[in-house]
């Protein structure tokens, strides 16, 4: 396949004008990827992670899952703390 | 053609690099290039443009200031002019401080926020984006501010696609920092049952320890049920037989044994304490009843052998008396000495008559002075005066009566001067006969001891055997403690035993089932952990899948690019490669058509070519999203460096084709090389041309629109 560049170049965006390009956007991706989650666990992750990052952007996302991460832990140390309490 | 929202207006400078005096330069919104020799302050104006826009980092931030300007004052004003209005960006370094400040004032000249009227531009940043600053002059050492060392950034920047290498990085790092702690967490539960496991071997141990010699003797283990029947029984028969208080309600068997063993000690020590009180008075009062009746028999001893001595003393004097008195003995005795005292005087006045008879004599009496016959007369006188002297001899009483007598008297007086001094030792042993008497009635009250020492004897005998039965009963109590003490201790142990049992079954059931809930949580973070980074595997494939979705077009692109700024004979391709060893790296390589299947660094190019190459992925990303872009520039220093001259018509027709749909700056020093193609690529609208013609310390670039 050719791409004619200087056809493009000259009258409209790469982006509008290669649909290869439109697929490349981080967007696209992460819609992608929310067909390829099939696991209920993966989909229902990705599908908190994705509403974090479209309300307040990546680091919200990662503040989320350390979130989570943390919630665990602190359960897991609880159950621990229950064990040697004697 | 899409045009960005904003485009420069005007520029102006002061201060910063090799301006001094605030010069404004007129753009009017058109391309513009900026021609002279080096040296003279024209890569100023490019420079000035992207630190007003963008500011810098770090040390660079300072030494944008040019310190031989006096005022020292270092900033840059730009103008921005769009359908929709004008903005003015203007960053200042004031005097005496570091860092600079950015501020942005709209037509009316109020103050608004850069990312509410210039979003891209804030989005952009410091870091890489449309505008270039190729530097070919390294002034100083000092790198280009922008370029495109960071390939893969710049890339996914313009693919619009850099949130998934960030998400990537973030999700990245968050796995490998929980997976550490995963492990950590696995070897807490790990930890923890190895604690349990100690724990239930140390309770075996106990519990074996006390079946060695178990509380309850040889019979069958009591169950807890019985061993709480059997504290209730110890506490009522404690209660019922020693006094002992109930314990609170609602105290629970290990209270109430500690209860019990409390208020026994302190029943046992009250009762042994008054028994021995009892016992101590007892004795004391034997001891006292017996010093009492010691002291009453010597006093009657005493007196007794007083008595005696007045009887003897009496006898003595009655002997000595003979039926007399003693008063008529002394009378008689007196009598006798008086009549004697007279004879010795009569004696003694004849012996001295006869003294002075023969001294004087005696012619004339001395009394009635008759003379006489001295001689004679003396004869006569000394003769009667002896006759007078053995006359008083003879009649006078005899001596040794009187001597008698007064020894006599004598013997009396001493007989009785004892008699008197034996009748108050009399007197006195009657007294402490009484006292004593009296000490011992008080010593022991209601019995009658007068006189009657064996009575008094069998009440201390008496007293005696009391005390040493309270003695036994202290004895008996102490062995009451202790029997009640190991009551108290064998159902202690009996309890512990069933406390050690109950825990052995906590510690089993924490050990079998207990440990599952920590090992649930445990798989639950773990499940989370696989989850995310499986996610981070489907984002890492999707995001190399969106990347070899662009490589196809990009390469095209960025070859054809290449190709007309180098016309490379032989590596005549741009490839986009990814390095085998680095995630989510990309790096621009060239190959050979042909040499298919093989790609080669941009170190096998030329130098011109090399850097060419640098240049052709901004050409080509440019053009990518203008129409979002609210202000878009290419700002190119001295970009003919390292092009010869066959290529600069080619890079000025690049340059064309990016002022399409950018705002171009080209600062060179080669004007006489890129003007002549102005009109051939600039046909519908000739760039602003601005020459700098000199240059001074004071004043600064000398500049002359063209």
């Amino acid at each position: 396949m050719r791409y004619n560049i200087l056809a493009f170049m000259n009258t409209t965006p790469a982006a509008q004008a290669d649909p290869v390009f439109a697929e490349c956007s981080s967007e696209h991706v992460f819609s992608q990827i929310t067909t390829q989650v099939t696991t209920p666990e993966l989909r229902t992750l990705w599908a908190r992670m994705q509403e974090e990052m479209s309300q307040q952007g990546v680091e919200a996302a990662k503040s989320y899952l350390g979130g989570e991460f943390t919630r665990l832990k602190a359960e897991l140390e609880q159950e621990l703390a229950m064990i040697v309490l004697e | 053609m899409s045009h960005a929202m904003y485009r420069i207006e005007r520029i102006t400078i002061e201060g910063f690099r090799g301006f001094t005096e605030p010069q404004t330069i007129e753009v009017c919104g058109k391309n513009m290039f900026v021609f002279g020799v080096n040296g003279q302050g024209k890569s100023s104006i490019i420079e000035a443009i992207r630190w007003g826009l963008f500011g810098a980092t770090g040390s660079q931030e300072i030494e944008v200031r040019n310190t031989f300007y006096s005022k020292g004052e270092c900033a840059v004003t730009i103008g921005l002019v769009s359908d929709q209005g004008r903005l003015e960006v203007r960053r200042e370094l004031r005097p005496g401080t570091n860092s600079s400040r950015q501020t942005i004032r709209d037509a009316e000249g109020k103050s608004v926020a850069e990312k509410d009227v210039l979003p891209e531009l804030a989005r952009i940043g410091h870091q890489e984006g449309t505008q270039v600053i190729f530097a070919a002059q390294h002034a100083g050492g000092r790198q280009a501010q922008v370029d495109i060392t960071n390939f893969t950034r710049v890339l996914c920047f313009y693919l619009r696609l850099e949130k998934v290498p960030e998400l990537l990085e973030k999700l990245e790092d968050l796995v490998e920092e929980r997976e550490v702690e995963c492990k950590a967490a696995a070897q807490q539960v790990e930890n923890a049952g190895g604690k349990i496991r100690g724990q239930l071997q140390m309770t075996n141990n106990q519990i074996e320890e006390i079946l060695r010699n178990p509380p309850w003797g040889e019979g069958p283990t009591p169950s807890g049920f019985e061993t709480e029947g059997k504290i209730k029984a110890l506490l009522e028969d404690a209660v019922a037989t020693r006094g002992v208080p109930r314990p609170k309600e609602g105290s629970t068997l290990t209270e109430v044994l500690a209860h019990l063993k409390r208020e026994l000690e302190r029943v046992g020590v009250q009762k042994s304490s008054n028994l021995m009180t009892q016992y101590q008075t007892l004795i004391k009062q034997a001891e006292t009843a017996e010093k009492k009746l010691a002291s009453l028999t010597q006093a009657r001893v005493n007196q007794a052998s007083v008595a005696e001595k007045v009887m003897e003393s009496e006898k003595q004097r009655d002997v000595a008396l003979c039926g007399e008195t003693s008063e008529a003995i002394s009378a008689r005795v007196a009598e006798l000495e008086r009549t004697m005292t007279e004879n010795v005087a009569k004696a003694d006045l004849c012996n001295r008559a006869r003294s002075l008879s023969a001294e004087y004599g005696w012619s004339r009496c001395p009394v009635c002075g008759t003379e006489h016959d001295t001689a004679l007369t003396g004869k006569t006188l000394e003769k009667r005066i002896l006759t007078e002297v053995v006359s008083l001899a003879s009649t006078g009483p005899d001596p040794t009566v009187l001597v008698e007598l007064r020894t006599r008297v004598e013997r009396i007086k001493l007989i009785e001067d004892s008699l008197l001094i034996n009748r108050r030792l009399l007197e006195t042993a009657n007294t402490a006969l009484d006292d004593a008497r009296t000490q011992l009635v008080n010593a022991m009250p209601g019995l009658d001891v007068h006189g009657v020492p064996t009575v008094v004897q069998a009440r201390i005998d008496e007293l005696r055997r009391a005390a040493a039965v309270v003695n036994g009963e202290v004895v008996d109590s102490q062995g009451h403690r202790t029997v009640w003490a190991k009551r108290v201790k064998d159902l202690e142990q009996e309890l512990v035993y069933h406390m050690y049992r109950d825990k052995k079954e906590r510690l089993q059931h924490r050990l079998n089932e207990g440990l599952e809930g920590a090992r649930d949580a445990l798989r639950r973070y773990q499940e989370l952990l696989n989850t995310a980074a499986r996610l981070q595997q489907i984002l890492e494939k999707a995001f190399d899948d969106a990347l070899e979705r662009a490589r196809p077009p990009l390469e095209q692109m960025l070859t054809e690019v290449y190709q007309r700024l180098t016309r490379q004979p032989s590596y005549d391709l741009v490839q986009v490669f990814a390095p085998p060893d680095q995630r989510r790296r990309r790096e621009l390589r060239v190959a050979s058509t042909q040499l298919p299947g093989q790609t080669f660094s941009p170190s096998v190019l030329n130098g011109q070519a090399a850097k060419a190459l640098r240049l052709v992925p901004y050409f080509v990303f440019s053009r990518f999203q203008p129409e979002i872009m609210e202000l878009e520039l290419l700002l190119i220093d001295d970009p003919s460096e390292s092009f010869d001259t066959s290529h600069v018509s080619e890079l000025v027709g690049e340059v064309a084709r990016a002022a399409e749909h950018a705002q171009v700056f080209v600062a060179t020093h080669e004007q006489d090389k890129f003007e002549p193609h102005f009109a051939t690529y600039f046909s519908t609208e000739c760039p602003v041309t601005l020459c700098v013609t000199g240059f001074s310390t004071k004043g600064g670039p000398i500049l002359a629109r063209k």
